[in-house]
């Protein structure tokens, strides 16, 4: 009589346990894409002010076509990246992070080239900008700094036992984390003010 | 058939509901040790500690009176209880390394300025550095924009501080800032408060319930015995319950200061600034 009810009680708690694990990896999953969308806003954000900024400087008489121009360049080649968060594979994720690295570089080369400009610099539109755009860049870094944590939280899930057992039933896998390129724990500085 | 005697007499002597207690122990602690998480928030160890009792207004730098701290002090914590936003001001000697924001966004975080709706405002006063730093968190980006603080320091704070006058410049700015977040939320907290405990409740009920369902429909002796257990759970949950609510309405009870920081965050939104 009582030898049935062992192994129902174990199948049971199981099926509990497994359940529970599994709705927890749903909501980690979901987390994740969250902070991936808030990463996505930022950079959408970025390009949305490096439009503005190209436009506020294209306004100057005999500013520097070329860099310009690589900005314009560079801004349309991210722009054309977007990945979902439902395809975040190794090879996705790397091509948005160098496309965005690109963004960044030429923008940085950009700004630096202001500098000899100094009725741009001090004009308020332009100063109000330079503002928006290094908040982003900090919105970014933190955006940034957010999804790595979460998808830190999803992957000791789904790679330590013995939730991974659950996690490889319902084909849960584990997920890419920004790899800091040097310095980029920092944001960069978008600051003509000294 | 010698090793399956003892294993047999072995198996008669533990009763099943013992079996099922040992289970559910497994379980728990199955469930403990896989379920936590290690939460790595931003616990960095160079940003200060939020004053004990917790206050809106700190001036480490000693920048500003003692009057005139509590002054902004009562304004801002009227502010918090009529609105829920939380404006912090925030004076500091220096911030070593640190980028101004970066620091400011590190110590919003840490100690979690604003409430669940992300409504917390940090002013960061960096006296060696003549920085300043405005952090406007997630939920109020949408009522101060970036620009807005940025106007904030350059029209009001700059100049003010130009000429020593800390107060003034202070003042002046954490008045515009509740102008400007006013409409945003409306305080009200006191739902919030009883959702913890009684959730806590609910799931040790649940958990006597299956613990309960699982008893074999047999053995009427085996079911009371272990009810009894059930009672002892239900009393160390009540216990633990009353207690926690008698520490709320003690925290309550001391009207009129700051009931502390809501856990808010900041996304990096707001303005910086020197003002050498």
């Amino acid at each position: 009589m009582k030898k049935w009810i062992v192994p129902i009680v174990i199948v049971a708690l199981f099926l509990i346990y497994a359940v529970s694990a599994r709705n927890g990896l749903v909501n980690k999953d979901e987390l994740v894409n969250e902070s991936w969308s808030n990463v996505e806003t930022n950079y959408q954000r970025r390009m949305d002010l490096i439009g503005n900024l190209v436009n506020t400087v294209k306004g100057y008489a005999n500013f520097e076509q070329e860099t310009l121009i690589k900005v314009i360049d560079a801004r349309s080649k991210a722009t054309s990246v977007n990945i979902d968060a439902a395809n975040l594979t190794p090879e996705t994720f790397e091509r948005f992070q160098q496309a965005q690295g690109e963004l960044s570089n030429s923008l940085s080369r950009l700004l630096v080239t202001i500098e000899k400009y100094p009725d741009l610099k001090a004009n308020t539109n332009f100063l109000e900008l330079q503002n928006e755009l290094s908040r982003t860049e900090n919105r970014i870094l933190i955006a940034r700094r957010d999804y790595n944590a979460t998808v830190k939280d999803y992957n000791i899930s789904v790679r330590t036992f013995p939730k991974n057992l659950v996690a490889s039933a319902f084909g849960f896998q584990k997920k890419e984390m920004f790899k800091s390129d040097a310095g980029s724990e920092k944001a960069p500085k978008v600051d003509f003010s000294k | 058939m010698k090793r399956n005697i003892p294993f047999n007499s072995v198996k008669n002597t533990i009763s099943s509901k013992r079996l099922i207690v040992f289970f559910y122990v497994v379980f728990l602690i199955v469930f403990q040790g896989f379920g936590q998480t290690t939460k790595s928030k931003y616990n960095d160890s160079d940003i200060p500690n939020p004053s004990n009792p917790a206050r809106l207004v700190n001036d480490f730098a000693n920048l500003l009176s003692a009057e005139e701290a509590q002054l902004l002090e009562n304004k801002l914590v009227a502010f918090d209880d009529s609105t829920s936003n939380q404006v912090s001001i925030v004076t500091v000697n220096s911030i070593g390394d640190y980028a101004v924001d970066d620091y400011a966004i590190r110590l919003g975080r840490k100690w979690g300025i604003g409430n669940e709706k992300d409504n917390g405002i940090l002013i960061l006063i960096a006296k060696d550095e003549k920085d300043i730093d405005i952090e406007v968190g997630y939920g109020l980006e949408g009522y101060i924009t970036d620009n807005d603080a940025l106007r904030l320091i350059n029209e009001i704070l700059k100049p003010a501080f130009k000429q020593g006058l800390f107060y003034d410049g202070l003042n002046k700015c954490s008045d515009k800032i509740m102008a400007l977040s006013l409409g945003a939320y409306k305080n009200d907290k006191k739902g919030d408060i009883e959702i913890s405990p009684f959730f806590i409740f609910l799931i040790l009920i649940i958990i006597i319930f299956i613990f309960i369902s699982f008893q074999p429909p047999k053995g009427g002796r085996h079911g009371g015995s272990s009810y009894d257990g059930g009672g002892g759970w239900i009393n160390y949950g009540g216990g633990g319950w009353n207690s926690g609510s008698g520490g709320w309405s003690g925290g309550g009870g001391s009207s009129g200061g700051f009931g502390g920081f809501g856990g808010g965050s900041f996304g990096g939104g707001g303005a910086s600034g020197g003002w050498d």
